[in-house]
């Protein structure tokens, strides 16, 4: 899985609460602990539409959060 | 413009999708590409070298509506000092623009988008372009609003529509393509300067293109 470049990245943020994202293999995780929400990566490119996000529950979001903080 | 209400706007932009979806295999050889987008696309790098005979700095661009990538392409092929990210709410138009800039060996970066709901930080971008794609959107001051939120201090709008306000324009715009794409709104250039205004740009400023397919260029800056 390739990795988006690091400065792209931190110029993108979720398109609804405008939070900033982590990268966890093919998807964009919010980083917001309240909405959660997490975009696809197709084919290397982000697909950052409203409609195609899907809300993480509060557990594997927490989990997937602190692996990625730690990573 | 006209109000919108939230369930024809959805229709509106599907229809859009749909269309441009179909479309991103055959864009660029079709003749609108010749007349029209050709034309925007060299205005807009005309002003690109403008800001930056002015600013002298590395400078990062955001195109809304990229399409097929010809702008991300061109600027990630130019001299300048320069990071592009395209955007489009097709993804089919984003996979052939990663395919073309990757192709020639360009570093240009693509992301699925709304242009109503940015996926990008504040203060991201030194220059926003949208090009032959803002009559496409149903709240269109919202979208101004959105660009502007995205651009850093000293950072420059350019937008590029169907100029309609001479009569060629009229024909070509409100009378023919309205009826091609449906609900599609080109806004008069005293209502695209009040988006401006109201989004708070300054020293804001147009030219127009071609006399055929006449195209309304407006400039705003972020002070």
């Amino acid at each position: 899985m390739a990795e988006l470049d690091k400065e792209f990245l931190t110029t993108l943020v979720c398109p609804e609460f405008h939070a900033p994202l982590v990268q966890v293999g093919e998807w964009l995780y919010s980083t917001d602990p309240a909405t959660r929400r997490r975009y696809p990566i197709r084919d290397g490119i982000p697909v950052m539409l409203i409609d195609e996000a899907e809300t993480v529950d509060q557990e594997d979001w927490n989990r997937i959060l602190s692996e990625a903080k730690r990573a | 413009m006209p109000q919108v209400t939230s369930s024809s706007s959805v229709e509106i932009k599907n229809r859009a999708k749909r269309q441009f979806e179909s479309w991103a295999d055959s864009y660029d050889r079709s003749l609108l590409n010749h007349f029209m987008f050709r034309p925007a696309c060299m205005a807009l790098m005309e002003e690109i070298a403008r800001w930056y005979d002015e600013q002298r700095r590395p400078f990062c661009v955001l195109d809304i509506g990229c399409g097929t990538g010809t702008l991300a392409c061109r600027l990630a092929g130019s001299p300048w000092p320069v990071s592009v990210v395209g955007m489009d709410y097709a993804e089919g138009m984003c996979q052939a623009a990663s395919a073309k800039a990757a192709h020639a060996g360009h570093q240009a970066h693509f992301a699925t988008g709304d242009s109503e709901h940015l996926p990008f930080a504040d203060a991201s971008f030194d220059i926003v372009t949208c090009s032959n794609s803002f009559h496409h959107y149903p709240h269109q001051q919202a979208v101004v609003h959105a660009m502007r939120r995205t651009l850093r201090p000293g950072g420059r709008m350019i937008l590029i529509d169907g100029f309609r306000d001479n009569i060629v324009g009229w024909i070509t715009f409100d009378v023919i393509i309205s009826r091609v794409e449906g609900k599609v709104y080109h806004a008069p250039w005293t209502v695209v300067r009040d988006y401006f205004q109201a989004a708070g740009f300054t020293a804001i400023h147009r030219r127009k293109l071609n006399f055929w397919f006449p195209l309304l260029v407006t400039i705003g800056d972020v002070e």
